[in-house]
């Protein structure tokens, strides 16, 4: 009994010591402390990540994976090829126009959850369940009611005088309509903090100077919640232009985007230097975009803490 | 008078704004949830999509889930790797949030950078990269799996914790040190206490992600790791067997449950800012 009580005892005295002799140890060095506490997610992120970033970048100018020798083959290839621009091109245009739908479409949600809703805790619920909602599941959902003969259809059919029971499915608009459905609810969150967070006595001070709605609105509100806007528009543009379930689960043929172009590229062709030029170009119009939006004012993420 | 006129019609227009902008919350809510509640129905019908609205109802696919020989270990599989890289991540994400709150460093932004790089870097081509450097490296399997999804959760992780620690009142810790604590005593007995609410959020936020996590996996599984994701994945063509179904109402459920939790701990307006 006693000697049991002794060794718990001593064991918890030398855990003392050695986490007192630890802490002095950290307080006296300043590379301990940043080792400590930035050293294990800088260490996991630069050699898991970012080394694999850079990594690609040189397989992208190379002939050969693992290794090869030098070349801007890929990229010429990438250029040259006139389907590959073409993808790149509709990835684009699919990119703008998501873009601008989900950004109009979800400062209207916004503006009407701070300014109008009743119950706006419950709304807002609702419109941030969708996103913990698994991605496959809210694509494949859509691709269940577009199907021929499925919801969309259905309902179609209750509508007497409209005969009509168009393709949905593996087509453009299913696509666009896809990558609107999937990238909304985060693209609310921010313009529904910039406006809440917005001093609603300006617009009263606008109204009672005599600015008509529209004027209050285009003078006042847009830009008091432009790095709202400005993050949701990163926010939808940025997985947009490396979208790969949507397309492949909603597109045709003809409505492959980049992100499905590198995955065919990996998983089935294994050309392993092309698609990493691919990937190349993706993760630089990520760079872009972010740089542009950073000069803009636009990323909060980064210039919060000095507040 | 024309003052009160102007008045007048601009209280008219505030109402008319208010009924038209909640009737539109309304339409867009219905189209938010119109295709996942008919998930739902479908996953209750004896005969998937071949008819809407089904004619009898059955919870056969949801023993199915539990008897099909892919779907449960599949459950499981998921389940195991969120579990491991749960703790992992938030442990990491706390000692960076702390770094960056209480350490001055010129590199600050940089740091910063790098933390958020999973959440901007589109999921293929971040998957291609680890895929093709874990190639290189000749590592594959659970632990490869494991470790990208704690790469992928770490900013959600930080995010979480950052706004959580920005609330916390220093000046209890201050007040423990002065009284004599040391530092790891002052994190357990003052700090964890007050800021563990935020701590739960994050790990429930971690976990749901993981749980949920694609294409990063996709990448580097290989061939044997089937989690839930993959399985739906790999399922979705066979449009007729309702068991993808009702994985798709796991999912929905699973993602349901968590936010109930985390709103219950904290609240919808501190979830929203996330």
């Amino acid at each position: 009994m006693s000697t049991a009580l002794d060794t718990t005892q001593r064991i918890q005295r030398s855990v003392q010591t050695y986490s007192d002799e630890f802490l002095q140890a950290v307080r006296k060095r300043r590379w301990l402390k940043m080792g400590l506490f930035v050293g294990p997610s800088m260490a996991i992120l630069v050699l898991f990540l970012v080394l694999p970033i850079s990594y690609m970048f040189l397989i992208s100018l190379s002939d050969a994976f693992p290794l090869g020798s030098l070349t801007l083959e890929n990229y010429l290839k990438l250029i040259q090829t006139e389907s590959y621009v073409r993808v790149i091109w509709r990835t684009s245009v699919l990119t703008v126009q998501t873009t601008i739908l989900v950004v109009l479409f979800a400062y209207a949600i916004a503006y009407g959850m701070a300014m109008f809703a009743k119950r706006a805790n419950l709304v807002l619920f609702f419109i941030i369940l969708p996103f913990w909602v698994n991605y496959l599941v809210r694509n494949f959902s859509l691709l269940v009611i577009f199907l021929d003969g499925g919801a969309i259809h259905q309902l179609l059919r209750l509508v007497p005088v409209i005969e009509l029971q168009p393709q949905l499915l593996f087509t453009r608009t299913a696509v666009l309509a896809g990558l609107v459905y999937s990238f909304l609810p985060v693209a609310i969150l921010p313009m529904y903090a910039s406006i809440a967070r917005m001093d609603k006595s300006l617009i009263m001070a606008a109204k009672d100077l005599g600015a008509d709605p529209i004027r209050t609105f285009l003078y006042v509100t847009l830009p008091n919640t432009k790095d709202g806007i400005l993050v949701a528009i990163l926010l939808s543009m940025i997985p947009t232009f490396g979208a790969f379930v949507t397309p492949a689960m909603l597109g045709g043929p003809n409505d492959r985007m980049i992100g499905q172009l590198i995955e065919y590229q990996f998983m089935r062709i294994y050309d392993v230097p092309f698609g990493s030029s691919l990937g190349v170009l993706t993760a630089t119009f990520v760079f872009l975009v972010l740089v542009v939006s950073t000069r803009l004012g636009g990323i909060p993420l980064i210039e919060d803490d000095d507040e | 008078m024309s003052n009160n006129f102007v008045r007048k019609a601009s209280v008219g227009a505030a109402k008319y704004a208010s009924g038209l902008f909640r009737s539109y919350l309304m339409i867009i809510l219905a189209l938010m949830w119109f295709p996942m509640i008919v998930l739902v129905i479908l996953s209750f019908s004896e005969r998937a999509m071949l008819s809407f609205p089904p004619e009898t109802l059955t919870l056969r696919w949801y023993f199915e889930v539990f008897t099909d020989p892919q779907a449960l270990p599949a459950i499981f599989t998921s389940l195991r790797i969120s579990l491991i890289a749960t703790p992992i991540t938030l442990l990491i994400a706390l000692l960076f949030v702390y770094g960056l709150d209480r350490l001055e460093f010129r590199w600050k932004p940089t740091a910063l950078f790098i933390v958020i790089l999973p959440l901007v870097i589109p999921g293929v081509v971040g998957g291609i990269a680890v895929y093709q450097f874990s190639e290189f490296l000749g590592i594959r399997g659970f632990a490869t799996v494991v470790l990208v999804h704690v790469i992928v959760t770490i900013p959600f992780g930080m995010l979480v914790l950052l706004d959580t620690l920005s609330k916390f009142d220093r000046s209890l810790e201050r007040a423990a040190l002065d009284l004599g604590a040391n530092e790891l005593t002052t994190f357990f007995r003052v700090t964890l206490p007050n800021i563990y609410r935020g701590v739960v959020a994050a790990a429930l936020l971690v976990f749901s992600l993981s749980f949920n996590e694609f294409l990063y996996t996709y990448f580097v599984r290989g061939n044997n790791i089937v989690t839930l994701p993959i399985f739906l994945w790999s399922n979705t063509a066979k449009l007729a067997d309702p068991i993808v179904y009702a994985v798709s109402v796991v999912f929905i459920l699973t993602a349901t449950t968590v936010l109930l939790l985390t709103v219950a701990i904290t609240s919808i307006r501190r979830v929203s800012q996330f």
